[in-house]
């Protein structure tokens, strides 16, 4: 099975189009490029945060049950 | 999808909470575009600070946990942007300004509130959803 995809982008803000360029200048590599690179960067962030966030709760003593952070949410709003 | 979260669906995400955190998580892990009030960021500290009082957190994992949420990338909404529509609603509705901070927002931006919150969707069901509801 194909691993990539082509992907059609409509209606980008031109303020995005002209920075996505300088960034790409700046880099010495295509605009092409600078977007399949933004977007795995941007992914694969998104995925690390989340396996991290699992992770922390492991670190905890124990995990909070939903009345005690609701508490906790109020007891800021008191 | 682009979505409006509360407080506690952040909270019970970061904190694991029992019943609750898979659905956040699994709900983070799909939204792509997520915006708050910037209230948000005081009440999440908030709560860091009350776990770690319970001895739910050692206070030097406390802010590990702030940047956690940090890099989750809510775009955080002033405020001063909403708070007359959420004090008119509040007025309207008996829900407290806090509340209807985020419900504002959800109804500005055209998009769906994800909360935990059982009286918030009570009271604003067109608006305001649990996040496996979304």
């Amino acid at each position: 099975m194909k691993d990539t995809a082509t992907l059609t982008i409509r209606n980008v803000p031109m303020r995005v189009v002209r920075g996505l360029k300088s960034l790409a200048r700046r880099r010495g590599r295509s605009m092409e490029q600078e977007v399949r690179d933004l977007l795995d960067e941007h992914v694969a962030e998104r995925s690390s945060v989340l396996r991290q966030i699992e992770a922390s709760w492991g670190q905890q003593s124990r995990r909070p049950s939903a009345v005690e952070v609701d508490s906790w949410i109020a007891a800021g709003r008191e | 999808m682009k979505v409006v979260v509360d407080t506690n669906v952040v909270a019970y995400h970061l904190l694991g909470t029992p019943r609750f955190a898979a659905e956040a998580a699994a709900f983070m892990g799909v939204a792509e575009e997520i915006l708050a009030p910037a209230l948000w960021e005081a009440e999440f500290a908030n709560v860091i600070r009350m776990a770690v009082r319970a001895g739910v957190l050692a206070s030097k994992d406390a802010p590990a946990k702030l940047a956690l949420a940090a890099r989750l990338g809510l775009r955080s909404v002033p405020v001063r942007t909403l708070w007359h529509g959420a004090l008119v609603r509040s007025l309207q509705s008996g829900v407290t300004v806090y509340d209807t901070l985020f419900v504002e927002l959800a109804d500005r931006e055209r998009l769906t509130l994800a909360t935990f919150d059982r009286k918030l969707i009570q009271a604003f069901p067109a608006l305001a959803k649990r996040p496996r509801d979304i």
